[in-house]
């Protein structure tokens, strides 16, 4: 037995109702009949013309490389854009959705969170002025259909075989990473072949990309050419590390991001460090969160402190990066890099400082480290 | 054992979880669950509640009831299985009607699968006049729905009944219900989720009656 829209296998999830077998693997999205036969959703065709495209501005030579190759490449094989990141990689796969979108074919943007989606929609609107861009996540379902959809990776279980290119956008984020019935449900909305948008491709990705499956294209340089900025590690116990950590936030006035792992030690930081300076919070609890962040970016100096949540997707011009309790175990080596990722992302302050503090030796840190002394040793 | 909800494996290894009830719900998806074993007074008659209709009771039922899975059945009432047996020996549990095209399109009952595992007589004896579906009405167009409800043609209740619902909020339908039924029958009336709290408590209350009077503890259950 195999369930068509999750490919659960595992007969655990399967359950005979008075209808007949039905996977609850997946029951979020609704009962599906193991016996019946799904049929592909239903969209309409690609509308002529929606293909054009403008960029803001011009791609670097080594982006145009990158791009091409996976244009090339896209409706061949699946492809994995491995680049580092603030490396544009939005900007890499417009050339292969409008190749697609010329030959008739339907492309799709899944992200795993929901808040990049609407953003995402608006920049490729701008990008494609001609084909209707559409938004659909929680909250934007009533149009479910058009010429480019963007949406998040738990609304693909519309749109059954319905895709020639499926673009996934930080497949290792949560709540994509790790998560069968989505990893499914992706599976079999695309009828065509996949990209993946990555920094930090999972043991999946590399595993597919050693045996040929899964077609690599490395872009190791962000578009001003300055390197990804090394973490510094500092290892002490947690009293220094907060003497460490308020005098690098008393000697700067950029803005600054001080990463925690839990929810509860983001507030406490926070209380904490307003005994000294103005600093917001950000968590998943927040309901303000919007603000805080909107407000953070107002300034041209303050202190954020966040937990994973801010980890992707966020561009603070010029930000400082400092994450405590670094050896943690909620930081896994992608988050690491990605939260490092957040330092100089601008063209303006293409560097940026990255402080990692921790109680003890982590092999996460030193290993989060090197990977970004690789991708700026192979940029050069 | 796994958890029906979330799929974790059931364990009873420590010692305090050897003396809890058997359950189908792991204890951190029941946590969610708030419990009321609420008694009180409906149009007259005995009525009692097991939880309050909130975030994980209306999960779990909102899985059960419009995702269609049925292998929830049994999370509403097994922990309690013994418990109701014995309050309501000997009478026969009437089930309040659901619009057909919501039977349709379940494929089920969803209330003969919820009270079935009590093993009591069980009788639909309603029907729908309109046969339309309570989902997404207001309070007053579910007032309205009242006289919507009649008795089946040649039903024959007997005497001792219990009117069993899923959830209470606004009790139009429970008191449609009432309003067909003959009269001099002994009527006690059952939810598994209650809304909205009642005014009037059980004439019937022992020891839980004695608490609640002048300490206060009638309010901190609201």
């Amino acid at each position: 037995m195999k369930c068509p829209r999750c490919l659960n296998t595992d007969r655990r999830y399967f359950y005979k109702g008075s209808r007949g077998w039905y996977c609850r693997r997946c029951i979020s999205f609704g009962r599906i009949m193991l016996e019946e036969d799904s049929s592909p959703a239903v969209l309409s065709p690609v509308t002529s013309g929606s293909e054009e495209y403008v960029l803001k501005y011009p791609l670097t030579p080594y982006q145009k490389e990158v791009s091409h190759q996976c244009a090339l490449a896209a409706g061949e094989q699946d492809v994995l854009i491995n680049a580092v990141c603030g490396a544009g990689k939005t900007e890499l796969i417009l050339e292969s959705a409008a190749k697609m979108l010329a030959q008739k074919k339907k492309v799709c943007f899944a992200i795993p969170r929901r808040q990049v989606v609407l953003e995402l929609s608006a920049r490729l609107q701008a990008c494609f002025p001609n084909a209707a861009v559409t938004a659909v996540c929680g909250g934007h379902t009533d149009v479910t259909d058009g010429d480019l959809i963007v949406c998040t990776t738990h609304q693909l279980y519309r749109y059954y075989r319905a895709f020639d290119l499926l673009i996934l956008d930080e497949p290792d984020a949560f709540p994509f990473r790790g998560n069968p019935v989505l990893h499914g449900i992706a599976e079999t909305a695309c009828r065509g072949t996949k990209i993946y948008l990555t920094a930090t491709p999972d043991e999946t990705m590399r595993r597919k990309v050693k045996n040929g499956s899964l077609l690599e294209l490395k872009l190791n340089r962000r578009p001003h050419g300055h390197p990804v900025p090394e973490p510094r590690i500092i290892t002490a116990p947690s009293v220094i590390l907060l003497a460490v950590l308020l005098r690098w936030l008393k000697e700067r006035d950029t803005p600054r991001m001080v990463f925690v792992p839990t929810i509860r030690e983001a507030e406490l930081m926070a209380a904490f460090l307003r005994l000294f300076l103005p600093c917001g919070c950000v968590t998943s609890k927040k309901e303000n969160r919007d603000a805080v962040i909107a407000a953070f970016r107002r300034q041209k100096s303050g202190v954020l402190v966040a937990t994973t949540v801010m980890e992707r997707g966020v561009t603070v011009p010029g930000a400082d990066i400092c994450v405590f309790h670094a050896d943690h175990s909620v930081f896994d080596e992608a988050s690491l890099i990605q939260m490092a990722g957040r330092a100089g992302r601008t063209f303006k302050k293409p560097d940026g400082d990255v402080l990692f503090l921790q109680m003890s030796r982590s092999t996460l840190t030193d290993r989060c480290r090197r990977r970004i002394q690789e991708v700026n040793a192979c940029a050069v | 054992m796994r958890c029906l909800m979330c799929g974790e494996l059931i364990r009873r290894d420590s010692f305090t979880e050897l003396f809890q009830k058997e359950d189908v719900l792991c204890p951190n998806c029941r946590e969610k669950w708030k419990r009321i074993s609420r008694s009180f007074r409906f149009e007259g008659h005995d009525a009692f509640a097991l939880y309050a209709y909130d975030s994980g009771f209306s999960e779990c039922l909102l899985q059960y009831k419009e995702l269609c899975d049925e292998a929830l059945k049994p999370v509403f009432l097994y922990p309690d299985i013994g418990m109701l047996r014995r309050m309501y020996r000997g009478r026969t549990l009437l089930l309040l009607p659901s619009a057909p095209q919501d039977v349709e399109y379940r494929g089920f009952s969803h209330l003969r699968g919820i009270f079935e595992w009590l093993k009591l007589p069980v009788m639909e004896p309603f029907e729908k006049i309109s046969g339309r579906s309570q989902k997404n009405l207001g309070k007053e167009e579910r007032a309205a729905m009242r006289t919507d409800i009649r008795l089946k043609n040649g039903v024959r209740i007997p005497r001792r009944v219990v009117l069993a619902d899923d959830v209470i909020t606004t009790g139009s339908t429970m008191k449609g219900a009432l309003s067909v039924l003959p009269e001099g029958l002994d009527i006690r009336i059952f939810a598994c989720g209650l809304a909205e709290a009642p005014k009037e408590r059980a004439e019937t209350g022992g020891m839980m009656r004695f608490l609640h009077r002048g300490t206060g503890f009638r309010d901190s259950l609201k």
